[in-house]
């Protein structure tokens, strides 16, 4: 068993540093600037992906995930984190990822950032199993940790992809994900012992297109044969 | 191109081919410097300048190899150029990257500077933009704020800025960084020099004292922190004519990552626009709920439009207390305007047709501000929707724009942007100050055909902000409004009506639900 990373960087790669502290990673670049290769050169980083499409985050973490397993024999008991660039985790332990995932029997542990309105979820910085079939389900991919089992289940639903990249602008590619998780029966803990930095939960103000995005989840999950449950 | 025999000089690559993503495998590369700073050459030439404080960078580079100064004779290299500071820094001396090296008025440095400045010879936001990058192994101080330097710089090589005093216009980039001062770091007159920081490590951030047109909003020391992070917030005079780097002040922090906001302020308006898109000749800022667009020009030039958009509804209701205007309720549906003869009601509930979103901007606070403090569903300020005209499976969207008349003896509050702070107040950040904004907005009811309700949505006083749970239909919810106290109308000031915040309900009727997919607050 063994930890893989993928950071994705929108133009945030100088907080790849703080990353390069806790743990290695692949960082996904997504229009990459000069800015970054500069980082990168800074921080020794030579294992990287440059995104094949700008702001296409459901294809950056599929490129991560394409990447990582062409270069690793993957087991099924591996497990493989997916970051934001802009979260890097401040309370973060990886024996209590593994710990939560034998105790629950899970295969996905969602991680918190410092600001969440998931908050509710849970109590008392402890963890539970979560229902990810529901309309507005928690499964946000800000943060977040999946066996490799997981991956090729929700794979072999989604025609090969982990996240759908039917999604074209900000939003709902994450919960789409979530809805899988539940039909197919992965069961999905939220952590909030496990902390990123930032904000989630309340952005959707900032993001226009997010009722396209609603629009393309609803579509998405009624083509696939997925009941919501409201 | 260096004659300080003391330096280690990389010559294997062309200036002009570092970083560049074309240029290939540039990882496995050094990264090509003009002038690297050896141990051995800062130490002969602090020897010989024992009582020096600060180092023109120019003096250095041109030095002799047993420290002695040497001669300026024409230029060393052109700009860009990369410097390496491969040596520890005495803490009691900083750099200077201006006279002797950008070059003064003349252009009279080692570094060919002509294609960062303007044609008269002056250096700006729009001109002077990386013309020289700064790494360095140590920390390393700085004396003044030089435009046009990237000092590029990690928690542990950070960059100390002592002075106060800043040097050229255009644009300054700054990594992990510390200041000694006891005052924040004033910019003064240099009015288009923008400063684009990433983290400050200790000590103060910056003060701009620019009094014209744009007041930036400058980076917070902390993104990690959750507070306020990645966005910029630019405030433009209605109708001003903006000068000082706009465009590339916005463009610099957007290249940061950041969500760049543009407010607008008028009289009897405050206009929020959040960023459409940018390139190299524009940035388009839109307020969807307003249906205003603004561009920016690369020459600073403002201009605002109205957006023709036949998916999004408009229903204005121009009643305001302390006005004399007589209701006019309207529906604009794109290009097509419609005068109202009643509002909205139970019975004549508003009917979606193709359009997805509905914007609501009323100010009716007759009923608000009356006597009671506690506000529940009424004519005034509820929006009737005909839950017949929904479409099954449609995602719609409405917004309620609360226009707020604001009090003269209105106290700032305190507290974290767009958060809510108390059960019955809401406050919004504009440029870094919170302020109070008043009550909260309005429920919407969709009834049926029959004028009964079959949902009401309104806006919990104790889950602010995004929401998981769908509501169970049939849900009314109350909640207290904020006492204002007595109406008066000298309380007011007749130039502040200004909408300051909306509410956002995203829904979509499935089966014989309508399902709440998300509800939120802004300023």
């Amino acid at each position: 068993m063994a930890f893989h990373r993928v950071v994705l960087s929108h133009h945030q790669s100088l907080y790849l540093f703080r990353f390069k502290d806790l743990f290695p990673f692949v960082p996904v670049f997504d229009d990459i600037t000069e800015q970054d290769y500069s980082w990168m050169f800074h921080l020794g980083i030579e294992d990287y992906v440059i995104s094949p499409e700008t702001g296409n985050r459901a294809l950056n973490r599929n490129e991560g995930y394409r990447h990582i397993s062409e270069r690793n024999n993957l087991s099924d008991g591996d497990i493989v984190e997916f970051f934001d660039g802009d979260r890097v985790p401040v309370r973060y332990d990886e024996t209590r990822i593994l710990d939560i995932m034998h105790s629950t029997g899970s295969s996905v542990v969602l991680y918190m950032c410092k600001i969440d309105s998931r908050e509710a979820l849970v109590q008392n910085n402890d963890y539970s199993v979560v229902d990810t079939g529901t309309l507005m389900n928690p499964f946000y991919s800000c943060g977040f940790a999946i066996r490799v089992s997981a991956i090729e289940a929700v794979r072999s639903f989604n025609g090969g992809d982990l996240f759908c990249t039917d999604f074209k602008d900000w939003g709902c590619e994450d919960q789409y994900t979530g809805l899988v998780c539940s039909k197919l029966g992965i069961p999905v803990v939220l952590d909030t012992g496990t902390r990123l930095s930032g904000a989630v939960g309340d952005d959707t103000d900032y993001h226009e297109a997010y009722r396209n995005s609603m629009q393309a989840y609803l579509d998405k999950a009624r083509n696939s044969g997925i009941t919501i449950r409201i | 191109m260096q004659n300080n025999l003391n330096q280690n000089v990389h010559t294997d690559y062309a200036v002009y081919s570092i970083f560049k993503p074309e240029a290939g495998n540039q990882l496995a590369r050094s990264i090509h410097y003009d002038f690297v700073i050896t141990q051995k050459m800062l130490d002969a030439y602090i020897a010989k300048h024992s009582n020096a404080t600060v180092i023109d960078m120019g003096d250095l580079i041109v030095s002799n190899s047993d420290g002695t100064d040497g001669t300026i004779s024409g230029f060393l290299a052109k700009a860009p150029v990369s410097i390496y500071i491969q040596a520890r820094t005495p803490e009691n001396v900083a750099y200077r990257f201006e006279e002797h090296f950008l070059g003064g008025a003349n252009n009279n440095g080692i570094i060919d500077t002509t294609e960062f400045r303007e044609s008269d010879g002056s250096f700006s936001a729009l001109k002077t933009d990386g013309a020289a990058d700064v790494y360095s192994e140590y920390p390393y101080a700085i004396d003044g704020v030089t435009g046009g330097m990237n000092y590029h710089s990690t928690a542990t090589a950070y960059v100390v800025i002592a002075s106060s005093t800043a040097k050229y216009n255009g644009v300054v980039r700054i990594g992990s960084y510390m200041t000694t001062g006891q005052s924040p770091i004033t910019l003064g007159r240099n009015g288009d020099m923008v400063v684009i920081a990433q983290e400050l490590m200790e000590g103060l951030g910056f003060n701009d004292t620019i009094s014209y047109g744009v007041t930036p909003s400058y980076y917070v020391a902390d993104w990690m922190g959750g507070g306020r992070s990645g966005k910029l917030g630019y405030w433009i005079e209605e109708g001003a004519s903006v000068q000082y780097g706009l465009f590339a002040r916005i463009g610099q922090s957007y290249k940061l990552g950041t969500s760049p906001l543009l407010y607008e302020q008028g009289s009897r308006i405050l206009n929020v626009y959040t960023l459409d898109h940018i390139n190299d000749t524009e940035i388009m800022f839109t307020s969807m709920s307003k249906g205003y667009r603004i561009v920016v020009s690369r020459e600073d030039i403002i201009k605002r439009s109205s957006i023709g958009n036949v998916e999004t509804a408009k229903l204005i209701d121009t009643t305001a207390p302390g006005f004399p205007a007589d209701k006019i309720i309207t529906v604009s549906r794109g290009d097509d305007l419609t005068e109202l003869e009643t509002f909205p009601d139970a019975e004549h509930p508003f009917v979606f047709k193709e359009e997805s979103r509905l914007d609501w901007h009323s100010w009716d606070y007759s009923q608000l501000y009356g006597s009671s403090t506690s506000g529940e569903s009424n004519a005034n300020n509820t929006l009737y929707i005909a839950e017949s005209s929904l479409t099954p499976n449609k995602v719609y969207e409405v917004y309620l724009h609360n226009m707020y008349m604001s009090r003269q003896d209105e106290a700032a509050a305190v507290d974290i942007a767009g958060h809510i702070v108390s059960p019955s107040h809401w406050t919004a950040t504009f440029s870094g100050e919170d302020i109070e904004l008043g009550p909260w907005p309005f429920f919407i009811q969709f009834v049926d055909d029959n004028g009964i309700p079959v949902a009401t949505r309104s806006w919990s006083a104790t889950t602010p902000g995004g929401a998981f749970f769908t509501r169970p239909l049939n849900l009314t919810q109350h909640w207290n409004f904020r006492d204002p106290g007595p109406f008066d109308g000298s309380d007011y000031s007749a130039k502040s009506l200004e909408e300051i915040a909306w509410a956002r309900l995203v829904f979509v009727k499935l089966g014989n639900s309508i399902a709440v997919l998300r509800y939120a607050l802004g300023g």
